[in-house]
């Protein structure tokens, strides 16, 4: 008899398929809803560590619950227990469809799902993620025919293939963060809301890769969610002559292939052509967490604290000499020397305390890269330590857009609603990084002459941008801060070297150094011209509450001004 | 209520706090430590994470325990001379007895030991953590200083008797200082806590519990250091009444 009740489960997992990872019913309290989940932890149940990836969940509730859903992993190695709450509305016996973002640090270590009406807590799930589901990166596969790409990549690979839905494409670009590549066969524009075909964007101008399978007569090329993709003149020349044609796309790029990799008869010209595409190594960001390394790991304090420090040492240092005299004058005098030390030990500590409560908060460096001048996209990658020299709560905001992850351990609640924050108790420090794509209306152009070379930047931002210079072949020369627009001939005796991140002070100055050393290194590869310069704006960056925000520091690439000859 | 002082420390202490010398060398002291704290407080120090305020105040404890070390035996032997202050050999030749010499030497080491730690309360204060926790630490680690420079300081005395070429004594005097910062760094486990900086440093964070130990053999010198400052007298004296 438990032979058939173990082959009977059996089944049911096997019929489930892997889509399922964990059904649950909730134990049921009284005057608690009975609440059911479906989850699935990454595309296809597959998870890539140490990325955000989504968690699935659709909830049904017998009774409307206006709560929050919050899905919490834990690490062992540093200990850390990091928790991501999204606000969900279920309506009574109606399945809610909820993607939370995740980042699964190990992977044999539970992930608990719960569901909280206010601070009480309605249900819990435990969804344990299977060993053979850890995979080094997915391949989303949106087709009619979902079978046969897996022989692409071969067995060795440990990257996996996902055949999702339209429905299965989240609404934040930095979900995709463990995605190598999109294949599309088959596309439903009905089935694809507008935050989905943002982000997809998003994660594409950032530097993901999209391949179209498009064999004759490609109709699936006139879908309004690829359409704009495909507007720009593809690149020439394409590696595989007409059956493949790349469009770049911000750091990214879509490319539309003939021949059909879902055909049961595959051609070696075929398995080429996709084994090439399927496993090319996606654009890295511009900037990495070696960001941390030039930040400060602690905040100093004011200006005028520290000189309210220097006046106060000035004036004990003048005071020696009435307190070394009153030691001598007896009881009176001993009275009077004590009197003088106690003061000023009392203003130092005082001053201290100043120090202390000036010293927590956030040091970050924020860096945004326009990806698409024509869509006015950047994005923003804000790397920070956040500074609490005598451990404690802390709580940091961004925009809404923005996902923030702790990079060291800690105990950490990701809120993501009208604004993001990120939530917890840390010692010392603890390094953070958050990351958004957002509209920055900056654009640039240049045309290069025997005078040298003429720049024409074009702000809509609304505010100045600061010391802006311009990089080419390693080298910079400075601009004057530029307001609305700017239009220079750039000397070509005027061009310097960029200091290094060694030789400069001041964390401004080593992330202006950091910039200029990753775009020399970058330069390589992709010899544009670039605007680097200093903007005052909120976007993506950490806020505490009482310090002003960090400035973004804005790479811009110049495109070629329209007429000038190659 | 009066405080009866040994007359030699009363004398000494007179002196010293009536020198414009000493003052200078005072504000001297507090400076080089207020400038160590200043220094500390901007961001640019403070981009080693790992060096933390726990190892700020340390690393301000021991800096203290070189200049206290420094100005309290230099004061003894001699090196810094005080206006109207009384050597051990012109005290010889007064009515006082050895062990009132010698102890009024001691007595005035271990005060100006501790003035010089007192005077480095403000930026002491400035630097360190103010939480009730890290108090007994850091009283802990000024009372171990004070304790361990006073047998330093008797020796100077000592020496200062005992050796009469002006060239040789403080060549001899800097040969103890280093000898005791410098040298004892090198003796094996568990020796090497004899040395002052690894006394102050355990004494600051309680580790190793049994650092009060390490406070015996300076007692002990303490106690050396009298016995021939007091043979000093004795010997000078019994020199002249041969003569």
């Amino acid at each position: 008899m438990p032979l058939v009740v173990y082959l009977l489960l059996v089944l049911c997992f096997v019929l489930a398929g892997p889509r399922t990872v964990a059904l649950a019913v909730a134990p049921r309290v009284s005057g608690t809803p009975n609440v059911t989940a479906d989850i699935q932890i990454g595309f296809g149940g597959h998870v890539v560590p140490d990325v955000w990836i989504p968690a699935f969940l659709i909830l049904r509730s017998d009774r409307a619950v206006t709560g929050t859903i919050e899905v919490m992993t834990v690490r062992t190695r540093p200990p850390a227990t990091e928790r991501v709450r999204v606000r969900v509305h279920l309506l009574a016996r109606t399945p809610h469809p909820v993607t939370v973002p995740v980042i699964i640090r190990e992977i044999h270590a539970p992930v608990a799902v719960r569901l909280l009406e206010g601070e009480t807590l309605l249900a819990e799930w435990r969804v344990r993620i299977p060993p053979i589901r850890l995979a080094e990166a997915v391949i989303l596969a949106l087709s009619d025919r979902p079978i046969g790409l897996g022989r692409i990549l071969g067995e060795e690979s440990r990257t996996r293939i996902a055949y999702v839905t339209e429905e299965d494409l989240p609404t934040r670009w930095q979900m995709y963060e463990g995605v190598r590549a999109i294949v599309i066969r088959a596309l439903d524009d009905r089935r694809v809301v507008p935050t989905q075909v943002m982000a997809l964007a998003g994660w594409v101008a950032a530097g993901g890769r999209i391949a179209i399978v498009a064999p004759p007569p490609a109709d699936i090329l006139s879908r309004t969610t690829l359409r704009p993709f495909l507007e720009e003149r593809p690149l020439p020349p394409a590696p595989a002559g007409k059956a493949e044609q790349v469009y770049p796309w911000g750091r990214g790029q879509v490319t539309v292939v003939s021949l059909d990799p879902f055909r049961p008869d595959l051609e070696p010209e075929t398995a080429a052509i996709w084994t090439r595409l399927l496993t090319a190594a996606p654009a890295p960001p511009l900037v990495d967490r070696t960001l941390l390394e030039v930040l400060p790991g602690t905040l100093g304090a004011s200006p005028l604290v520290q000189l309210l420090i220097v006046m106060t040492l000035g004036a004990y240092l003048a005071l020696l000499r009435p307190i070394t005299r009153g030691l001598q004058l007896g009881r009176p005098g001993w009275l009077l020397a004590a009197g003088l030390l106690g003061a000023t030990t009392l203003a130092a500590a005082i001053l201290s305390a100043v120090v202390r409560q000036q010293s927590s908060g956030i040091v970050q460096g924020a860096v945004a890269e326009v990806l698409l001048a024509g869509g006015d996209l950047a994005r923003i990658d804000t790397f920070g330590h956040i500074v609490l020299p005598r451990g404690g709560a802390f709580r940091v905001r961004s925009t809404p857009d923005t996902l923030i992850r702790p990079l060291s351990g800690a105990e950490t609640t990701l809120v993501l609603a009208e604004e993001t924050r990120l939530e917890g108790r840390g010692e010392a420090t603890l390094a953070v990084h958050a990351t958004a794509l957002g509209p920055l209306v900056v654009r640039g152009f240049y045309r290069k002459s025997p005078q040298g070379v003429e720049v024409e930047i074009d702000n809509r931002t609304g505010r100045m941008l600061r010391d802006p210079q311009i990089f080419l072949d390693g080298r910079v020369q400075p601009l004057p801060s530029i307001g609305e627009r700017v239009r220079a001939t750039l000397s070509p005796f005027h061009w310097r070297e960029p200091p290094s991140a060694e030789a400069v002070r001041g964390a401004r100055g080593r992330l202006h150094a950091l910039a200029f050393s990753r775009l020399r290194a970058n330069a390589i590869i992709n010899p544009t011209i670039y605007m680097v310069a200093w903007l005052h704006d909120e976007r993506g960056v950490l806020r505490w509450n009482g310090r002003p925000a960090a400035p973004l520091l804005i790479i811009l690439p110049l495109s070629r001004a329209p007429g000038d000859a190659p | 209520m009066t405080i009866k002082l040994n007359p030699v420390t009363r004398g000494d202490l007179r002196s010293r706090l009536a020198s414009p010398k000493l003052l200078w060398v005072l504000r001297l002291y507090v400076a080089v430590l207020s400038l160590l704290v200043v220094l500390s407080l901007p961001s640019e120090v403070g981009r080693l994470s790992q060096f933390v305020e726990a190892d700020l105040v340390q690393a301000f404890l021991l800096f203290q325990l070189g200049w206290v070390a420094y100005l309290t035996s230099a004061l003894a032997v001699g090196e810094i001379g005080v206006e109207g202050e009384k050597a051990v050999l012109d005290l010889a030749a007064t009515s006082f007895s050895p062990v009132t010499i010698a102890l009024g030497k001691f007595w005035t080491s271990m005060l100006t030991s501790g003035g010089l730690v007192l005077l480095a309360l403000p930026p002491l204060v400035l630097l360190a953590p103010l939480t009730i926790g890290s108090i007994p630490g850091i009283a802990l680690a000024v009372l171990a200083m004070v304790v361990l420079v006073a047998p330093l300081a008797i020796i100077s005395t000592w020496l200062a008797a005992a050796v009469a070429s002006d060239l040789l004594r403080p060549v001899l005097h800097w040969s103890v200082l280093l000898g005791l910062f410098a040298a004892t760094r090198w003796l094996g486990d568990p020796f090497v806590l004899v040395n002052p900086m690894r006394v102050v440093a355990a004494a600051y964070r309680g580790a190793p519990h049994a650092w009060p130990l390490a406070l015996l053999p300076y007692l002990a010198i303490a106690a050396l250091g009298c016995v021939l400052t007091g043979r000093a007298v004795v010997g000078w004296r019994r020199e002249v009444a041969l003569r």
